[in-house]
């Protein structure tokens, strides 16, 4: 049986024309994309519309792509920014997704999924008040687990930037944690030294 | 992730801090499947199949077309102009005043400001050359106040030597054993 051809090899056989082959980078990255744009505060009954905005967006600027970075790093750019477009554009109340619609007569596992489910969404609406330029990073950096390097590109600045704006993003969202959420803080997180 | 963050700064709570805050987040999971959906909107009439490029000879082909338009613009512009001219057109020739006026007033401009350089050049150098003078007639001056100063120094050194020496002719003569002293001092 032949190997899957890899993400370099998809590219180039779609620009020579073989459209087709688009479909398997589809499949490849669908959930990574999904999954980014859940985290990045989009709700979960848009997230196939945004998915599919991403992948066309991903086709049609496919002769850009730098085959010197991976192709999940672009990805993440171009989901970023989908998300950040459609944030601004709803401007939804992200609660209505994500906060259970009733806890009653629920077992112990529906009950901490449940619990799980409302601190993301206070989380998300935690987040929501950081400015975009500090949001970006810290999902980033502490959410999808890309390095410096990597959220650099992403977001197309220097790495002592992104630094930078991850020390301001922690700071804020503490603030806005002690004053707004207390409840999300991690334990003992206001007793000890920051 | 903790380890990416090496520094921390005193408001900064810290890369730990946030990976368990956010740790909710990282539990969410999403997924869709939009294969079918995105290949019907690529190969719909809408999309615009942009991954090909223009092949190179077309391009070459558009640049030229667009440099030869240019170009027949451009002689379509002088002709009318000369055209215009030629046959003492009113607002050709109001323009072509105007145009000589802004001309002589650039010109006259550049006289006005080159001239007032000029003057400024003058001045700083007269400054200068001033300045050189004084420095050099007041050299001797600065040559004798300096030698006179090494004279009054041997002077007081030499009316040194001659207070020591004296006062030491005149000193008490001491004894080793210190008892009797000629000259009259303390016993």
């Amino acid at each position: 049986m032949a190997a899957e051809p890899n993400d370099l090899e998809l590219v180039r056989e779609v620009l020579a024309g073989r459209t087709e082959m688009f479909e398997l980078l589809v499949r490849r990255y669908q959930r990574l994309v999904a999954t980014a744009a859940l985290r990045m505060g989009v709700p979960r009954q848009e997230i196939e519309d945004v998915a599919n905005e991403v992948f066309y967006k991903v086709f049609r600027s496919l002769n850009r792509y730098e085959p010197s970075h991976a192709l999940s790093t672009w990805l993440y750019r171009i989901t970023v920014n989908a998300a950040l477009d459609h944030r601004r554009s709803r401007r939804h109340d992200s609660q209505s997704d994500e906060l259970p619609e009733s806890l009653a007569g629920s077992g112990p596992s529906a009950l901490e999924e449940a619990g799980e489910r409302q601190r993301a969404a206070l989380l998300q609406e935690a987040l929501g008040r950081l400015p975009e330029h500090y949001r970006t990073p810290l999902l980033l950096t502490h959410v999808e687990g890309l390095s410096l390097e990597e959220v650099g590109r992403v977001m197309n600045l220097p790495e002592g930037t992104i630094k930078s704006r991850l020390f301001r993003a922690r700071a804020q969202l503490k603030e806005i944690i002690r004053r707004h959420y207390p409840g999300l803080a991690p334990e003992g997180a206001f007793g000890e030294t920051a | 992730m903790s380890g990416l963050i090496r520094f921390q700064r005193p408001d900064d709570p810290g890369a730990a801090w946030a990976d368990e805050l956010l740790r909710p987040l990282r539990r969410r999971e999403a997924d869709v499947d939009v294969a079918h959906s995105v290949m019907l909107r690529i190969a719909g009439p809408a999309a615009s199949p942009a991954p090909w490029a223009l092949p190179k000879p077309w391009s070459q082909v558009r640049w030229a077309a667009a440099f030869l338009g240019g170009c027949a613009a451009l002689a379509l512009l002088i002709a009318t102009a000369g055209a215009m001219i030629l046959g003492g057109d009113e607002g050709a020739r109001a323009a072509i005043a105007l145009t000589s006026v802004a001309a002589r007033m650039t010109v006259h401009g550049f006289d006005h400001m080159a001239g007032a350089l000029w003057v400024l050049a003058s001045a700083a150098l007269a400054f200068f050359k001033g300045a050189w003078i004084e420095i050099d007639a007041l050299s001797p001056l600065v040559r004798g106040g300096a030698l006179a100063s090494a004279l009054a120094g041997l002077a007081s050194i030499g009316v040194s030597i001659i207070v020591v020496s004296r006062a030491r002719r005149s000193a008490p003569m001491a004894q080793r054993s210190g008892t009797s002293l000629d000259n009259g001092g303390p016993a």
